[in-house]
Formats: structure tokens, sequence, C-alpha cells
């Protein structure tokens, strides 16, 4: 199977099963994880495929988030495809494996999203007060950070498992 | 043919060019009302109408599998530790008493739906969108584009929830009561004076106002206002008497020919879970064969009336 595909069908499955896994531990009824968008920096960082593959599948997880999280269709997608695209762009340059680079590429991707889920919502909806969520970014930003490091190793032992291939790309390994 | 001579990076920016189009393309028709729909935007929801009812089924196969199995299971290893703590009567209380909550709550819904002469959808809600400040913006149903149109209302038997925004493939989008954009003509049940309600769109709060509420009319602070049955704006027409909310404030001025109130919504959106969309609303009363029609001004008066 393609890594990419693999991959995007793995994080399906996560965003189908998060809200039910999440919903007994009372801390994530304030904020979740961004578990679609540490598989996009994961796509965009530890795969060296085809750029656009890539961004498909930002998108297709972006779309699903829409889908599932009830905000209009196409607004996580498009934040998710940016982030693919700014994500290959600068942190390609970055080298290292340590925990707290990790965390790093969770919680920063995390805050530029949030940055502009909030800045789309704001546009299409001013009545909203979408500035608001802006004291949540933080909290967002440290829960991703957090679990990024996890769920980069559970992805990558899924991108091993569709291509034996696969040894050590990015920071993840 | 012409995608074969381009070189591969050339390709691979066509496609990433593409990649970032498609979402905002979709964003601009999912955005729009759906009277100003075009033709392309038409097209592109009709496209991924297919993809939003897969995925609908799948999270309900998920869904359905995690409740009926894998939470079970839980529920047994907890009720395991529970009996060897001799706690077992205490935890089966409480799940009966959900699921009775629960038949209650479907005996309700369907008890209402009987008695109405409206012709009515069950649906459930299968996601909310919040504000900032945790009060629901938007409810998403399970109901789609063969069983429901736009603008339909959306009740629940304790008052009004909205009415129907949008319809795609599985599923739709409710614009709730208290959203500035929906009108719903009311009546003051006390007084049966005649308003229309207009949300307040208060992210805070799930609150309305009532607008050309006449200044001469004594309304109250608690005062309960229903539907009044009559058509609203885009023809929504809501089922009679059913409770819109409470008064919670009245503001008379010393001009004009009308004054304020603020109403507070007699539904909390951040508890709904089942929904009834009304796809056929009851006939409208004839006032001059209604016995409302002879009732003193003390009785709520609804159905036909000059404003």
């Amino acid at each position: 199977m393609n890594r990419y595909t693999a991959l995007f069908l793995f994080t399906f499955g996560v965003l189908l099963l998060e809200p039910l896994l999440l919903f007994a531990v009372p801390i994530f009824s304030f904020t979740v994880p961004e578990l679609g968008l540490i598989a996009v920096v994961y796509c965009a960082h530890g795969v060296r495929g085809s750029l656009s593959s890539g961004a498909a599948v930002a998108l297709g997880i972006g779309y699903l988030t829409d889908l599932y999280s009830g905000a209009p269709v196409g607004m996580h997608a498009l934040v998710y495809v940016l982030v693919y695209f700014l994500v290959r762009a600068t942190f390609g340059r970055i080298l290292g494996r340590a925990l707290w680079l990790q965390v790093l590429f969770g919680a920063l991707p995390s805050g530029v999203a949030g940055l502009l889920v909030i800045s789309i919502e704001q546009w299409l909806n001013p009545v909203a007060h979408s500035w608001a969520l802006l004291g949540r970014l933080p909290w967002q930003m440290l829960v991703t950070g957090l679990f990024a490091p996890p769920f980069f190793w559970v992805l990558w032992r899924v991108d091993r498992l569709a291509s034996y291939e696969v040894s050590s790309e990015g920071i993840f390994k | 043919m012409v995608l074969m001579l381009l070189s591969r990076r050339a390709k691979e920016i066509i496609f990433s060019v593409l990649m970032l189009a498609i979402p905002v393309v979709f964003l601009f028709a999912n955005i729009k009302e759906p009277h100003r729909l075009n033709a392309l935007d038409r097209f592109i929801l009709r496209l991924s109408s297919p993809v939003h009812q897969a995925s609908v089924f799948i999270y309900r196969w998920v869904d359905g599998l995690w409740m009926n199995y894998i939470y079970l299971v839980d529920l047994k290893a907890e009720n395991d530790r529970l009996r060897s703590e001799n706690g077992i009567l205490k935890a089966n209380n409480a799940i009966l008493e959900i699921w009775a909550q629960r038949g209650r709550e479907v005996e309700k819904l369907l008890g209402f739906k009987e008695a109405s002469s409206a012709e009515m959808v069950a649906a459930r809600v299968i996601s909310k969108s919040f504000s900032p400040y945790y009060r629901v913006l938007r409810l998403r149903i399970d109901r789609g584009i063969h069983e429901i149109k736009p603008d339909d209302p959306v009740i629940i038997p304790d008052g009004v929830v909205g009415k129907v925004h949008r319809v795609y493939g599985g599923y739709a989008d409710i614009q709730l009561a208290i959203d500035p954009k929906v009108k719903i003509p009311v009546v003051v049940k006390r007084t049966g004076t005649e308003a229309l309600l207009v949300g307040t769109g208060d992210p805070r709060k799930y609150t309305a106002r009532l607008t050309y509420l006449r200044r001469e009319e004594e309304v109250q602070v608690g005062d309960v206002v229903v539907t009044s049955g009559m058509g609203g704006d885009s023809g929504v027409r809501f089922p009679a008497d059913l409770q819109v909310g409470r008064i919670l404030s009245v503001q008379k001025k010393e001009f004009g020919k009308f004054q304020d109130a603020v109403v507070e919504a007699a539904v909390d959106f951040s508890r709904l879970d089942k929904v009834l969309v009304v796809v056929t609303p009851p006939p409208v009363a004839d006032p001059q064969s209604s016995p409302d029609a002879a009732l003193p001004k003390e009785q709520p008066r609804t159905g036909l009336r000059p404003f």
C-alpha cells in the first residue's frame, strides 16, 4: 500500500475514534490534541514523497476534520494544506531527533493552524467574537505538542508497515 | 495530453495549486446562503454529497460499534469491580436511570409527534459548533436531502430549536432560533400580544429580541412566549403554541410605537441530542371558526389575526 494512503486511512480511523476515546478524560472537555494536524506535519516532514500527494492527504484529513467538527466544510481543509506547505518549506531544513524538537513540531503548527482557523472564522462570522478563542490557543498548542512525540512514533510505525524502505527520515526516527 | 508534456516539477506545482484551490472553492460554496448558490456551487455541493454520506455512515458504524461492544466491555469490567465492592446495585440503578430518562425523552418526542397534525421527521444531532463561550452556534443533524429541505422548522416538545439552513447528502445544518438571521412570529401567551422574534446572536447567552412589540401592551418579565403559527421569513411556519422562551427584560421607551423585550430561549441547545423537523406544517387555523377568537385577551390567542 502507498505510504500516503496508509497514513491517510490510519488518521481517518484515529479521527473517528478520537472523540470516543477522549470522551472519558475530563481535561479534554476543554481542549483536545489536534491529531489530524500532527499527521499532516508527519506527512510534510517525515515522508519525502511527492509534494502534491502529501497536500492531497492534508486536504483529505482537513476535510474529514471539517465534517466531524461541524465547521464549515473547507475551512480545516484549507488550513491543513497551508500548514502542510509551510512545514514542508520551513521545517524541512531542521535536523535532529530530540524529544523537545518533536514537541515543537506539534505545538508550532498547532498555533499557526489555530490562528488561521480563528481568522477565517472571524472573517466568515464577525458577530461570533472568534478572537476570544485566542486565549485557548496556548493550551491547544501545549496539548498538541505533548501528544506529538507518541503520535509521531505511531505514525512512523504505520508508515513502516506500509513500506519496508522507511528507515530514518525527518526527526521522527 | 497537455499534462504529459509538462515536466515533473511543473505538474507538482499545478497539482499543489489545485490542492489549495479545492478547499477555497468548497469553503465559498458552503458559506453562501442557499438562495445565492450558483450552478458551480450546486455542482460542487452535489459532488461532495456522496463523500458526506459515506463519512456519516462510517461514523455511525464506528459509533454503534463503540456503544454496542467496546463501551459495554468497559461497563462489564467496571461492574465486576463494583460487584467485588458490593456496589453493583448503585451502578445498575444509575444505568437504569439513564435508560429510563432516554426512554422518557423518546416517549415524549413520539407522543408529541403523534399528537401534532404536522408531519414531522425525527433526527439525531450529530455535531454542534460552539461559540468561544461554550454556547451552541449551529447544529448538524443526520437527515439529508431526501427527507428534509431548507427552511423546515426544527422543534422539540419543550420548544423551538430553529430552522434547517442547508441540506447536503446525508446531513443538514440547523440555524438556531437565537441566530440574528432567524425571524419567528410569536405571541406573548398571557396577553395575546403578537411580535416578531429575532435572535440577538449573543455568543454568551441563548437570547432573542421581541421586535414590533406594541408599546401599550403590558408585557412583564417572566411572561411565556409561544409561536403564533403564522408564516415567518422565507415562508417558515412553526406549529402554533410551541414555547419559545420567557421574557427576561422589558424596556419601555418614552416615545415611538414599540417597546423592546429580551427573551431567554426555552430550549437548552447544549443538551439537545434528538430533534423533530417539521416537513409539512399543520394547516392554518381559520380565525372565524377558531374557538380562540372568542377568548378574552387574558387567554392565549393564536392563528390568523390582524396585526
